[in-house]
């Protein structure tokens, strides 16, 4: 079937000798474990005789079925009897596999370990992240008192000093029970600053380095690399701790959760998420920037202003202002939405906050002066709430409409970026002129409204996909179909974060109140929270199935189908009466990423690459209107 | 700020092996003393909360290393950041006490500490329990060294009998409270740091 393929996204020959002796044997699409869907995996590239015949059995030909030799040989030397034994076994599995023609809309739930009571949410030993100070001194846990892991943060440094003296270039331990892996431990080492990361899930060794680099980030973000130097070269005792204010605290437990907990494929795949906008509307939002910034008296002082940004809530990008030959580094970017979607959604409209900023990956020592301001439509504010009046009753649904809009979507926020400190009342100046033009064009009402509807998979010929995420490489930007609440459960966790400006927030009392949608839906949010959460693992695999721990794909192109499946012996680990049918795939090439999960019971392979690329095509016709492609740029 | 974090004392034990290091940890730290002799591996490490002159709070986080030769490699990285440094001699053993001053000197080149002349250390003689025929360290020898190595605090102390830990600790705590607070003076944050960008590197990018 890949033959009919015309355009170039795989390579119809996997060549032998570029895999890797590890990954190559992964590109088996064949029925795995239920809950261990690696550990099958293993099992073929340790068996000594190819067992090709059987997955052809099984499977319907297909040309990404496809051994590596060589590395079979390799690993002959380990105990392959066990391993036979085991491979007999999930052969006949294959044979008990139940064929369930019902095709579900539901995916199932596969990584839950099912706790007491029947709660899937995260287990908190399931992932922690420690930042301590290169004398072993606590900066940071996500879970447990830094007074419980203080003996912890000790061992982690002298595992970071075992490294730095032998000289390893190891930053890793893997902490495996045969073909499973129990925990990874990931260090960083950024003296005076060291980091780790454990976790228990299928994130790969380098998913949980980006994770802590953003984490060392937040904290050159609040401090600048210099002043985080200079700190410490004073005294290595130095306790940062007390350097560090409640709200940096804050944003690293959101920051932490939001890595943990969160549906946030931001930091999976690297990428920001682009709001899908129709072409003349982006057009615009650019030339209203541009005309912003070329105006003469902003045009004589060129430093003035560097990079201009609309963004709508979740961190989706609208339109981009930048210098010719300069871009922002996605990390600052994530870096930079996190604050504002978190900390200051409290700020009135009319507010603006002038903000210093250190973006680490655009320059680690200095800071950068950002004016922040949130964007809400022209819509006159009804205080009238707790106000008797004639019109009480429309009043009171409105107010009420207009506090649940305000914990169930976010507004869209202008960032204007410079590099001097006293320019807020220039950039002020250059704000009010596009909040202006984005009023007198209605743009607002055409954000909001392009960032709660977004696209759904019903807008794609794409048959039996439930979900997917597609990449642009180029764009370093990706897209999604539409998820049903997701800045309701994103934001639910960073409540208390948010309050940071209640006190002088006028509409308090509007965000105090019990929320009537939120208490009524409080079910439904758990449900929501726990599929996105199954969402993002699912994502987490089948990335990590296509790549190896450092994060490269195995081939220029790769295409990798994942079947989980009841195999009969592990439902003991599935939720009660759960019925396990799904195939998932990962399409990597040098131009795009594209993960998609079918639905429950969908089994064809050919129906599911034709409608993979469907969607590869839908892309690349909306192109426009899917990503922000040069932005605006002066 | 309100909620402010308690003061974490990172307080380090260097002396020769088996002069009672993990013993005066654990005599502290639990109140507990095991006969048995069980060399320490790499570093250990204990916590405790401390309350100083009535008020002041503090965690100490002990590191108990190792005194054996073949784990010295390490040791050295554990020196950095420390707010107390103790040094522990057996009084039955006169080796173990001519070293303390190797264990000090070894200490100040690794730790990398701002002023050596001033950073805390504190004498700990431990073994004080055993019957006076095998003590081969003077109570005067003590208070010479002490002395020499700049009025450094001497306690003499068993970790077996509960002697004088207690007492010692205490002042180890405040020594490390000193040294960690003396340096909470003023940090300058301001944002100064700016950046200096020049956009018109090329000219030609102007089309204005």
């Amino acid at each position: 079937m890949m033959q009919t393929l015309r355009e170039g996204y795989i390579d119809n020959q996997h060549p032998r000798d570029k895999a890797t002796p590890s990954g190559a044997s992964r590109f088996n699409p064949f029925t795995m474990g239920a809950t261990q869907p690696t550990t099958s995996v293993n099992l073929a590239s340790s068996f000594s005789a190819p067992p090709q015949p059987f997955f052809e059995d099984s499977r319907p030909s297909d040309s990404s079925v496809y051994l590596d030799l060589a590395s079979e040989r390799q690993s002959m030397r380990t105990s392959h009897r066990d391993l036979e034994h085991e491979l007999l076994q999930s052969m006949r599995s294959l044979d008990l596999m139940p064929k369930s023609h019902a095709v579900s809309n539901e995916i199932p739930s596969i990584f839950e370990s099912v706790v007491a009571g029947g709660s899937m949410a995260p287990l908190p030993q399931e992932k922690q992240f420690f930042i301590l100070s290169s004398a072993g001194k606590p900066v940071y846990s996500m879970h447990g008192q830094d007074e419980l892991v203080m003996g912890l943060m000790g061992i982690v440094h002298t595992v970071i000093s075992y490294f730095k003296v032998h000289n390893t270039k190891m930053h890793s331990i893997v902490n495996s029970c045969g073909n499973h892996v129990k925990q990874k431990f990931v260090f960083l080492d950024k003296t005076p600053i060291i980091l780790m990361a454990m976790s228990s899930r299928e994130e790969s060794v380098n998913d949980l380095l980006q994770q802590l680099d953003f984490l060392y980030s937040y904290l050159i973000c609040t401090l600048s690399r210099r002043q985080l130097t200079r700190l410490f070269s004073k005294r290595d005792n130095f306790d940062l701790r007390h350097f560090l204010t409640n709200t940096d605290f804050q944003n690293l437990n959101h920051i932490c959760d939001s890595i943990s907990n969160g549906f946030n494929p931001d930091f999976l795949l690297g990428a920001l998420r682009c709001l899908t906008l129709r072409k003349s509307t982006r057009q615009t939002l650019h030339s209203i920037m541009l005309a912003q910034v070329q105006h003469p008296d902003v045009a004589a002082q060129r430093n003035t202003i560097l990079y201009g940004l609309i963004v709508a809530p979740g961190g989706q990008l609208c339109s981009v202002l930048r210098p010719r030959g300069h871009t922002l580094h996605t990390t600052d970017l994530h870096l930079l939405f996190s604050l504002i979607f978190n900390q200051f959604q409290g700020l009135q409209d009319d507010q603006e906050l002038w903000l210093p900023i250190c973006f680490p990956k655009f320059n680690s020592s200095g800071f950068l002066h950002c004016y922040i301001r949130l964007l809400a439509h022209e819509n006159p504010q009804k205080k009238s709430k707790k106000t008797p009046s004639p019109e009480a009753l429309e009043a009171s649904v409105d107010a009420q409409h207009e506090g649940a809009h305000k914990l169930v979507s976010s507004k869209p926020a202008l960032v204007l970026i410079s590099a001097q400190k006293e320019s807020f009342f220039a950039l002020k100046k250059i704000g009010q002129g596009i909040v202006s033009e984005l009023h007198n064009k209605n743009l607002l009402e055409q954000i909001e409204a392009a960032s709660t509807l977004g696209f759904t998979m019903a807008d794609i010929p794409a048959k039996f996909v439930h979900h997917f995420i597609y990449k642009s490489k180029k764009h370093v930007q990706y897209i999604m179909p539409r998820l049903d609440d997701l800045d309701l459960y994103n934001m639910s966790a960073s409540d208390d974060a948010r309050s940071t400006f209640s006190a002088n927030d006028e509409n308090a009392s509007v965000e105090n109140d019990p929320d009537p949608i939120n208490n009524g839906t409080s079910d439904a949010k758990v449900r929501q929270k726990a599929y996105l959460y199954k969402l993002m693992r699912y994502y987490t695999h089948i990335r990590n199935n296509a790549m190896d721990e450092s994060g490269s794909a195995f081939n220029r192109s790769t295409l990798t189908f994942v079947q989980w499946s009841n195999d009969g012996m592990r439902l003991n680990d599935l939720p009660q009466g759960e019925e396990v049918d799904t195939l998932c795939l990962a399409w990597l090439t040098p131009n795009f990423e594209l993960f998609l999960i079918c639905n429950n019971g969908v089994s064809d392979r050919n129906t599911i690459l034709k409608s993979a690329k469907n969607i590869v095509d839908w892309c690349r016709k909306n192109e426009d209107r899917l990503f922000v492609k040069n932005g605006a740029v002066f | 700020m309100s909620s402010r974090k308690k003061n974490i004392l990172k307080v380090i034990i260097l002396g020769d092996s088996g002069v009672g290091k993990t013993s005066l940890m654990h005599r502290y730290v639990s109140d507990k003393f095991s006969q048995q002799y069980k060399a320490t591996i790499g570093a250990d490490f204990l916590t405790k909360e401390v309350t100083m002159d009535g008020d002041k709070v503090a965690t100490m986080q002990v590191w108990d290393t190792a005194g054996q030769e073949r784990f010295q490699s390490l040791g050295v990285a554990f020196y950095r950041g420390a707010d107390c440094c103790v040094l522990v001699y057996d009084v039955t053993n006169a080796k173990s006490f001519e070293n303390i001053k190797s264990w000090r000197d070894e200490f100040l080149v690794h730790a990398n500490v701002s002023s050596p002349d001033s950073f805390p250390f504190v004498i700990l003689g431990n073994k004080l329990d055993v019957e006076e025929s095998k003590k081969v360290v003077s109570n005067r020898a003590a208070q010479d060294m002490a002395k020499s190595l700049g009025n450094i605090p001497l306690f003499l102390t068993s970790a077996k009998g509960s002697i004088n830990v207690d007492t010692a600790f205490e002042e180890i705590a405040r020594n490390a409270l000193q040294q960690s607070q003396a340096d909470a003076d003023a940090f300058e944050d301001d944002f100064n740091d700016a950046i200096n960008i020049q956009l018109d590197g090329e000219p030609s990018s102007c089309n204005c």
